[in-house]
């Protein structure tokens, strides 16, 4: 019995010696978490990449020597957070020339936000996205998204009360945060929908606004080539038509007056059908709101009729905008809505001329929407 | 003396069912779509169809031959000479498919733990489970009604939150290719490789009418359940070709689950630790298995397994560590196991099944053995 039980601690004893924190262990206080990375294309040399990446300080600002090696350099600014800028030709060569200008580790697991410049080209963005997406420790639940102009103007912001990257995070993460004015798009999303067929990928712009940001519109992709801009009312009408509207107001025009509709909630369901050798591009789309302000400001009830009259208007209104984007998009070549996902899920043994003729077939298709509205209203009292 | 050792039916169950499946589970969405393309649901829908006939098959074997150990139904049925070298078949793919899933478990840890050497994840993993080997059958059983259940559950709820997160809910309404759709159920039968060890348990069970036929099927039934919503999950969040880029769908969209606010942020990392004691359980199973049926063929007293699995874990580790990289290990799943699969789970029982009925073998156990039979604990 004895010798059993130190052959058990034994074992045991050399169970502990094997055990995989003996490798990857890492102090917390020797790490520095990436928490945004900006990419910006460098003036006149299409094959560099200029490269932000927004460090967090758990000790509030002071230390650090500006400068560095590796062409980096280290922004000091009076925050809990830093940025080291790099202009290199990818990502990891990037992080292991920032390398140099921290004593800190650099990890990507407590990462943020990607911020891509709208005017980088194609083999850039596939270049950066592929880097993070392949990288097994990075975050793939990330924001990616587009800024207007510079990218790094947007994390040098210092108007904000923390990080921008963790403002632009909480912003977009906030529940009460109205998202119909632009798209969320996680890294993993993006890369996905650059592999689906069908299916062309959309990313949210950020502006810079004053000393902060201003999140609105969105921009959309042919494959990873930033394509086309959707303004923040476009944004509105594509979600209208591709997926949902939640806490939405709207005011709508009816002769020369207007009424206000709000606590909008809308869904919808697209599909593509095929009559008489032409391709339809088929949404039904069902809006549920209330009406908070009529043509006479509430003055006196209305009646069953006008309020279906109303109904109709709003119904016509909202089918005419959304059209239009949809159009637009069409114009483009570009299926940001995933009708295409829906032919080829529908018809799989056209999978090949789905995939090479897609973005012609979806440019000349017919849109047909179906437009269900439903106001209800509350009366004159309140 | 093993005859004295009777499991629970809940034992028999879970052992079986974590016997199989950590060799493709991690990936198989990703084989169906390569085969299959947008076919792969219904590749995944026929092999569970031929899960159920090669359980139902095991089954019928036990039933006709119970408290008969694997090897000797071979040799009862096919002759002593021929029957052993059968048998013997199954030892160096059952080792080969066991180093195959160990190493390709070893990759997915190494995502969590990128500078520890493969060579200690393994070590550690087969030390493990070697120990596990020398608690006995009766041990590991009881280990599987824990380990099972939870693990399970686990899956149930990270791949039912992954299914909830879907965009949109769209799924093939036909088959277009039936070739292709044969040639992904072909490539898909090895995720239940190691399921052979139902026949190895046959002496285990406790004598009731009906559970030695439906303790596989049922063992099918949950686990299949598993596979199905693991695949749906996968294509309704990842979509089908962005499938063929990924070494491990279900790991990365386990990696996608995060509950805001929760204790446990990123669910997907509890899956991966029950995983981890579903795979040294599964593999201790296995060292179990092949070094019991060694014995056997060897005609060595039972009793003699614990030296044999010394041996058998070292050639399992060193086998383990020799893969280069997880292509060499899935060209080894397609070209070798793939067929070998087909063999051992439909083609050897179905040839048993054939021979004992046309020889009209049977075992009947006296009824009065019946009777006294009483499950372990009781």
């Amino acid at each position: 019995m004895e010798v059993k039980k130190w052959v058990s601690l034994l074992f045991i004893s050399f169970l502990s010696l094997p055990i995989t924190g003996c490798w990857d262990y890492n102090k917390i206080n020797e790490r520095a978490p990436i928490i945004g990375i900006a990419a910006d294309p460098v003036k006149g040399d299409d094959n560099k990449i200029s490269f932000t990446f927004q460090v967090q300080r758990f000790t509030p600002s002071g230390g650090g020597k500006g400068g560095g090696g590796g062409g980096g350099t280290e922004a000091q600014l009076p925050t809990n957070y830093v940025n080291f800028h790099v202009v290199s030709t990818d990502l990891h060569t990037a992080l292991a020339s920032a390398q140099t200008l921290s004593i800190k580790k650099f990890y990507l697991g407590d990462f943020n936000l990607l911020l891509i410049n709208r005017h980088l080209k194609a083999p850039q963005v596939a270049k950066v996205v592929l880097e993070f997406i392949r990288d097994t420790s990075s975050d793939r639940l990330a924001y990616l998204f587009c800024a207007d102009k510079s990218a790094l103007d947007i994390l040098s912001l210092t108007g904000t009360h923390e990080s921008p990257s963790d403002a632009i995070h909480d912003q977009l993460d906030a529940k009460a945060m109205q998202k119909a004015y632009f798209t969320r798009t996680k890294v993993w999303e993006f890369w996905r929908d650059i592999h689906r067929i069908g299916i062309e990928p959309k990313v949210g712009i950020i502006k810079v606004k004053g000393s902060t940001f201003d999140v609105a519109g969105m921009e959309a992709f042919s494959s990873y080539q930033p394509k086309y801009k959707l303004n923040r009312w476009d944004s509105v009408f594509f979600h209208l038509l591709n997926d949902h509207l939640h806490e939405m107001a709207f005011q709508i025009p009816d002769r020369g007056k207007n009424f206000e509709v709000h606590h909008i909630h809308t869904t919808s369901h697209i599909k593509v059908l095929h009559q008489k050798g032409k391709t339809i591009l088929y949404d039904h789309i069902i809006v549920n709101g209330v009406l908070s302000n009529d043509e006479i400001d509430n003055q006196t009830n209305l009646s069953n009729r006008e309020l279906s009259r109303y109904e109709q208007v709003m119904g016509k209104y909202l089918k005419n905008q959304s059209e239009k984007v949809l159009k637009k998009l069409q114009q483009q070549k570009l299926d940001i809505f995933g009708f295409g996902q829906y032919e080829v899920i529908q018809h799989p043994e056209r999978l090949e001329d789905i995939q090479k003729n897609w973005p012609d077939t979806f440019s000349s298709a017919l849109p047909l929407i179906k437009m269900d509205v439903h106001i209800h209203h509350t009366g004159t009292l309140m | 003396m093993n005859e004295q050792i009777r499991l629970t039916h809940i034992q028999i169950v879970t052992l079986i069912s974590t016997s199989y499946m950590p060799l493709m589970f991690w990936y198989y969405p990703r084989i169906a779509v390569e085969h299959s393309l947008y076919d792969a649901q219904w590749s995944v829908l026929g092999v569970l169809l031929a899960s159920f006939l090669m359980a139902f098959l095991h089954g019928l074997i036990n039933e006709r031959f119970p408290d008969v150990h694997a090897v000797d139904v071979h040799t009862m049925v096919l002759g002593k000479w021929l029957g052993k070298f059968t048998a013997s078949i199954f030892i160096p793919a059952y080792m080969g498919f066991v180093a195959t899933s160990i190493y390709l478990y070893s990759l997915l840890i190494k995502f969590s733990f990128p500078n520890t050497p493969r060579a200690v994840i393994i070590g550690a993993l087969c030390l493990v489970a070697f120990r596990g080997v020398w608690t006995g059958i009766a041990s590991l059983a009881s280990v599987a009604s824990i380990i099972y259940p939870l693990t399970w559950i686990g899956v149930i709820i990270s791949f039912g939150m992954a299914l909830m997160q879907g965009d949109r809910f769209w799924i093939t309404t036909h088959v277009a290719d039936w070739m292709k759709m044969l040639d992904g159920v072909y490539a898909l039968l090895p995720i239940y490789l190691g399921f052979t060890i139902t026949l190895v348990l046959n002496p285990y069970h406790f004598n009731k009418k009906g559970v030695r036929l439906w303790s596989p099927v049922i063992s099918m039934l949950t686990a299949n359940f598993l596979i199905g919503l693991g695949f749906l999950g996968v294509i309704i969040d990842i979509g089908w070709h962005p499938n063929l880029h990924i070494t491990f769908p279900l790991q990365y969209i386990l990696e996608l689950i995060r509950l805001q606010n929760g204790i446990i942020e990123r669910m997907g990392i509890m899956i991966i630790l029950l995983s981890t004691a579903f795979i040294t359980l599964y593999v201790s199973i296995h060292f179990w298995g092949i070094s019991d049926a060694i014995a056997k063929i060897l005609n060595m007293k039972e009793s003699r397994y614990k030296p044999i699995s010394i041996v058998s874990a070292l050639i399992i580790y060193v086998t383990a560590i020799l893969f280069d990289n997880s292509e060499q290990a899935f060209h080894i799943v397609k070209v070798f196991l793939t067929p070998i699969s087909w063999a051992l789970l439909i083609g050897s029982p179905l040839l048993l099944l054939s021979v004992a009925f046309i020889r009209k073998l049977r075992v009947t156990l006296p009824e009065q053995n019946s009777k006294k039979q009483s499950p372990q604990g009781e």
